[in-house]
């Protein structure tokens, strides 16, 4: 699923950016492949809100509809 | 973060400081005990993914000592830069600033253990109240006297990241769950969120367009340069000067201190840093970064993302400043199409002032139908820039700062620091249009243009030939050419096609003088031009039609 299919309030794991500049973003930000964030508010094309302790960074509909992500609890199992 | 407050601390050298990332544009440097200091923009790693980063790559490459300061309220992000700063072998001391923050939020950081973890020293501060800066002196006196290492080999950045998480988990409580707070949720939801934005947008009119441009702008205009200051060096220069060019190129119509000072000094600095006061509010807030999601999706047609909001807001107040705050976009193609935009289809205050004191008493209807013209023209314009400007636009990638009281001392500094260095930049800028302008003047070009547009008036707009005087006057400054139309005696559709051209008319001097210095002559040009071509190929239609 990608980021826009997020849900308010669940927590996600970020699988894959596609955007090798996001993605770098994303790393430097403590958002990229493989953590775990929230989000927060989402519009249906964007942005999404994610948060994570108290950082929030907003994604817009197309870069957020290149971020592969999987619910939290299915990724611990 | 707060680097540039440290910097400010140490140095006693005024830094920009705002509540939104990418603050810090030009370097500021400084002295400290002796030693230069340069403040680096703001970055979260060095992936040479944008200017901000080259350019602190390029600083780091002489640096005898890095002063790295971080968020503590946002250490796991600033972990990532801290690793990748640590491997350079550089003296570093990490600041960890903010911590009245982690104090009211009632989280506990070790920075012993993180002292130990990075092998650095760390110290605690609150910069905005001077908390920590001795000590950080202290460090920094030890630190001066350190040699470099050679610079270890760097991990990729998902490693790099791994290090910072584990770093942060062993130095920090595990947080709960992040939520908007109720304000956050009321500024980004569609419904309050458009309505907090008409309400901010109309004070920032009624402010800018009618308390400065009215009041203020009077004052300084038209009391201390006309009235005050100029005559007497006027009347001097008239008693010194011979009748001839050099006369004309100081105190003519254009001159240099008749026109570029005047409007330098009189006119646009008290627009200029009654701006600033009001972005410094909205900046400090972090309230911009909130305005940029809610809008983001009206503006992706347009090529631009959510953040093209804020120079656009900016352009209703004045063009030329709106021009120079399109740095904030990341990309230079947004830059442009949004310079062109707001060269187009974008009347700054003086011009809105003189506009609704004509349609108003037409009526509604054609207040009405100016609206819906000029708003159809900038999509428009703006999806056809989107399809014709090459490059790609950036989407929106933001961090969004904690909403926050700004400080009034810091607004009033950093708009202060931002008039003046305006000043300086267009001044200059303002002579050369003034000398240029009076050449031409004083050699009969502006008459013959005038005789030469008379039959395109005429003809195509079917407007009065007097109207010309008015048109070239808007070459100069849009609103000057818009209050000409005033002083003409003309039908309802005559002035309805009249004030429609006129706003889509060429940008003014100073606005395209500013595109130049941000985008170079050709894109001046290019705006310049089709800007004429819009307003004479509308007003014609508009003429026709009428």
């Amino acid at each position: 699923m990608n980021l826009l299919s997020a849900f308010p309030g669940k927590r996600y794991v970020v699988l894959k950016i596609k955007d090798p500049k996001v993605r770098q973003q994303a790393d430097c930000l403590g958002m990229g492949e493989g953590e775990d964030v929230y989000c927060i508010a989402r519009k249906d094309n964007g942005p999404v809100i994610l948060g994570r302790g108290g950082q929030m960074v907003a994604v817009g509909g197309e870069i957020a509809r290149g971020i592969q992500i999987a619910p939290w609890r299915a990724r611990k199992k | 973060m707060g680097k540039s407050v440290v910097f400010t601390n140490l140095t006693r050298r005024y830094a920009e400081v705002s509540n939104y990332p990418g603050t810090t544009v030009e370097i500021s440097r400084g002295i400290w005990q002796g030693n230069p200091v340069a403040d680096t923009p703001g970055i979260y790693g060095l992936t040479n993914a944008n200017d901000e980063e080259r350019l602190t790559e390029a600083l780091l490459a002489d640096a005898q000592v890095i002063v790295n300061v971080v968020d503590a309220t946002r250490l796991r992000r600033d972990l990532f830069l801290t690793l990748q700063l640590s491997g350079r072998g550089v003296p570093m001391v990490v600041v960890v600033n903010m911590m009245d923050e982690v104090r009211r939020l009632g989280q506990r950081l070790d920075l012993a253990k993180l002292e130990t973890l990075l092998g650095v020293p760390v110290v605690a501060a609150t910069a905005v109240h001077g908390e920590g800066m001795d000590e950080l002196a202290q460090v920094l006196g030890h630190l001066c006297h350190k040699k470099k290492n050679s610079a270890r080999r760097l991990q990729d950045s998902a490693s790099l990241r791994a290090r910072a998480n584990e770093i942060y988990e062993k130095i920090a409580a595990p947080g709960g769950a992040p939520g908007l707070s109720p304000l956050d949720k009321w500024l980004t939801r569609p419904l309050t969120g458009l309505l907090t934005a008409a309400l901010v947008l109309a004070m920032i009119w009624w402010l800018i367009g009618g308390l400065v441009a009215n009041q203020v702008v009077d004052f300084t205009e038209g009391i201390v340069l006309n009235r005050w200051l100029l005559p007497p060096i006027v009347g001097m220069l008239l008693r010194l000067l011979p009748e001839g060019l050099l006369q004309q190129i100081l105190i003519g119509d254009f001159g240099v201190l008749t026109m570029a000072l005047a409007y330098g000094i009189g006119l646009l600095l008290p627009l200029v840093f009654s701006f600033y006061l009001l972005l410094s509010l909205l900046e400090d807030s972090g309230y911009l970064p909130r305005l940029a999601v809610l809008l983001d999706n009206t503006f992706r047609p347009l090529g631009l993302n959510g953040k093209a909001v804020i120079p656009l807001i900016l352009g209703f107040g004045c063009v030329t400043m709106a021009v120079i705050s399109t740095r904030m976009l990341s990309t230079r193609r947004e830059r442009i199409i949004l310079a062109f935009l707001l060269g187009l289809a974008v009347p700054c205050s003086a011009q809105t002032g003189v506009i609704a004191m004509m349609l108003v008493p037409m009526g509604f209807r054609w207040l009405g139908l100016y609206a819906i013209i000029l708003l159809s023209i900038f999509l428009v314009a703006g999806v056809i820039l989107n399809k014709t400007v090459p490059g790609q636009s950036d989407g929106l990638f933001l961090e969004l700062p904690r909403l926050r009281l700004p400080r009034p001392r810091n607004i009033l500094r950093k708009s202060w620091a931002k008039s003046m260095a305006f000043l300086k930049d267009a001044l200059p800028l303002f002579a050369l249009g003034a000398c240029l302008i009076t050449l031409l003047n004083y050699g009969g070009g502006l008459i013959a243009l005038e005789r030469g547009l008379a039959p395109l008036t005429s003809s195509w707009l079917k407007l009065p030939p007097q109207v010309v005087g008015a048109f070239i006057m808007g070459m100069i400054r849009r609103d000057f050419g818009a209050a000409g139309l005033m002083a003409l005696n003309l039908a309802a559709p005559q002035r309805f096609v009249a004030l429609v051209t006129m706003t889509l008319f060429v940008p003014c001097i100073a606005s395209v003088l500013v595109v130049i210095k941000e985008h170079g002559l050709l894109i001046g040009i290019a705006i310049w031009l089709s800007s004429l071509a819009v307003a004479l190929l509308i007003g014609g239609l508009l003429a026709a039609a009428m």
